[in-house]
């Protein structure tokens, strides 16, 4: 269970975390956080990995998703070719 | 995130509820189950502040901007801090104003719409950096290459501004002391002073992150386009519109007489102006909340801001012969209002300052080293070389200036290799997951977690412009005639890099390879 201490709140950190990550990543990531790592698991840890789960998930599922970028490429194309073909008529006007 | 919204939501729900009267008293269990919730709020919160002033994705309600004009303006802001006005004195030198204003113009709007394809794009749909983004081309480890660039490129630009700002605050105080050569006689001591506190002044403001980025542009590149429109008009109460774009500086020899090459060097300082632009676009492209703001805001916003300072500073330099801004400004606005346009520029260029400070902290962040340091850390390591500079300011806009005339050239070969690679290769999906893996079985671990293919071409791609064109000794090869160096460069490396890939089979085996399960690899 967690606890309060001066600056910062104890957190658990145990392999039951669900993130595959090594003691030295966990314990920089909860350094970054301004959280202590400790020896149990908690419902503040699991809490974290799930901050953590929904950060790289939610993404995943947003590139997965319908979110196409159709609209930003025809957008990107139209300014190519608008400047490219500006660059031609100034070119044939000099 | 949602439970970050959650988290504000319950925050507000519990303020409304606080009691105005002596509340009951609670069991030891309520106490807890208070305390809790307030720690996992804090931590969700911390979660927030990780996602903002790390490498994290950030999803979309967690980005900040969601209007057009931010997101316009904080772009803007990077292409209209000071030393547009010094990109304005070389475009005089090309031999014919205008046509070096609209050339240059239609180059960066190029540039910028070629890099917001590249570069924007992926870091706005997965919300990630720049260097991240460019890992499922250049491999885990080969993107530190990229990281290095943009370090380089926030440090080089920072520091010109840093530099410029502080001479200018050294001129304000010449003139308020009565010389009119504020350009020469500015106070050494002044300009340490005011470069020192101008670096403490943007450590405090990046301290508050991507906010104060978003707040600070939003009023600092307006300020800057105003003062730029002030100068014109100054101008045009002297001159008319047609004599300030056919002016010419007699004492200093043009760049080319030939009308067609005028328009190709132009054209290709824009290009090159737009692709340094490639290692900030991502930075702030992640904060971007609606894909109908992600194209048209920096690609408008950045070339048309860039384009109109230093059209108006060509069009200055021209018009007095002076190619120093400090000098032409004085002639132009007199002493009394130069002072308080310096005292804006000042002030506006805080802005860009904070954003380069943002982003190379977060690039910086790469570094296993520094990303276990806190934020206030972290800002002050990419901070720390401006007190260098504040004792060296003008040595550092003498030697300094003269190499970010190559930055833009760095960029075109990743640029190239992005976008074969985002659009052609990976059909627009990049695996998140692996992009924060570092190992062995990740998808884009390479060869040792680089990705050869892409880093010779990028090489190859960097050597084949300067054969093609130097843009500092303005050497260029014949083939450059036609159309610049960066259409035929650009488009040799799209296409070389995706030959290689496709031959040497390796994107495919990657694509093939299932995700790993989730290893987060800050």
């Amino acid at each position: 269970m967690g606890e309060r201490l001066e600056g910062g709140t104890v957190i658990a950190t145990g392999p039951e975390c669900g993130i595959e990550m090594s003691e030295g990543q966990r314990e920089s990531v909860a350094r970054r956080m301004g959280i202590v790592t400790g020896p149990e698991p908690s419902q503040l840890e699991r809490d974290l990995r799930d901050a953590l789960v929904a950060l790289v998930n939610v993404v995943r599922m947003q590139g997965d998703s319908a979110l196409v970028n159709r609209r930003m490429v025809i957008e990107s194309l139209i300014w190519i070719v608008g400047g490219a073909a500006l660059w031609g008529l100034l070119a044939a006007l000099l | 995130m949602n439970g970050g919204q959650q988290a504000r939501g319950e925050g507000s729900s519990s303020d409304r509820n606080v009691p105005t009267v002596v509340p009951r008293r609670r069991d030891a269990g309520e106490r807890r189950g208070c305390i809790l919730r307030k720690m996992q709020q804090d931590i969700v919160q911390r979660a927030l502040a990780e996602t903002l002033e790390g490498r994290l994705p950030v999803l979309p309600s967690m980005r900040i901007y969601s209007r057009f004009a931010s997101f316009m303006w904080t772009c803007a802001a990077f292409g209209c801090a000071s030393y547009a006005y010094l990109v304005g004195t070389s475009l005089a030198t090309i031999g014919n104003t205008w046509v070096a204003i609209v050339g240059y113009w239609l180059g960066t709007m190029l540039g910028m719409a070629i890099v917001s394809m590249a570069v924007g794009v992926p870091c706005f749909r997965y919300g990630i950096d720049t260097v991240d983004a460019a890992k499922g081309a250049l491999g885990v480890r080969g993107a530190l290459v990229f990281m290095l660039g943009i370090v380089l490129s926030c440090l080089g630009w920072g520091n010109v501004l840093v530099a410029m700002t502080a001479r200018m605050a050294g001129a304000i105080v010449a003139l308020a002391h009565g010389r009119s050569d504020s350009a020469t006689s500015v106070n050494a001591q002044v300009v340490v002073a005011a470069a020192l506190v101008l670096t403490g002044i943007v450590w405090w403001l990046s301290l508050k992150g991507p906010r104060a980025v978003e707040v600070l542009t939003r009023w600092g590149a307006p300020s800057q386009i105003a003062i730029a429109a002030l100068l014109l008009a100054l101008m045009l109460g002297r001159h008319s519109l047609g004599s300030l774009l056919t002016a010419r500086i007699d004492h200093v020899s043009v760049m080319s007489p030939d009308p067609h090459l005028q328009l190709t060097l132009a054209i290709e300082f824009g290009w090159n102006n737009g692709f340094t632009m490639a290692p900030f676009l991502g930075g702030i492209t992640r904060l971007v909340a609606h894909r109908r703001i992600v194209v048209t805001p920096p690609v408008f916003g950045y070339a048309t801001g860039a384009a109109f300072i230093s059209g108006v500073a060509a069009m200055a330099t021209a018009i007095t012969g002076a190619t120093d801004p400090m000098l032409w400004l004085t002639q132009i606005a007199g002493p009394w209002l130069s002072v308080i346009i310096m005292g804006v520029i000042i002030m506006a260029n805080v802005g860009a300052l904070v954003a380069f400070v943002y982003i190379g902290a977060i690039s910086i962040q790469q570094l296993g080293v520094v990303s276990k340091l806190p934020w206030r850390a972290v800002t002050a390591i990419v901070i720390a070389p401006s007190l260098i500079v504040a004792f060296r300011t003008q040595a550092m806009l003498d030697s300094v200036m003269q190499l970010l005339t190559y930055n833009g050239v760095m960029f075109i070969g990743v640029t190239g290799v992005l976008l074969a690679d985002y659009y052609l290769l990976r059909r627009q999906s990049l695996s998140v997951v692996d992009l924060f893996t570092m190992s062995r079985r990740g998808k884009y671990w390479y060869w040792q977690g680089v990705n050869w293919i892409a880093v010779a071409v990028l090489v190859g791609a960097t050597a084949a412009y300067l054969l093609m064109f130097d843009p500092v000794t303005l050497r260029t090869a014949r083939p450059f005639y036609a159309a610049g160096a960066v259409l035929p460069v650009l488009s040799v490396a799209i296409a070389v890099y995706l030959l290689a890939m496709r031959l040497s089979g390796i994107a495919r085996r990657s694509d093939a390879e299932p995700s790993e399960p989730l290893r987060v690899e800050l």
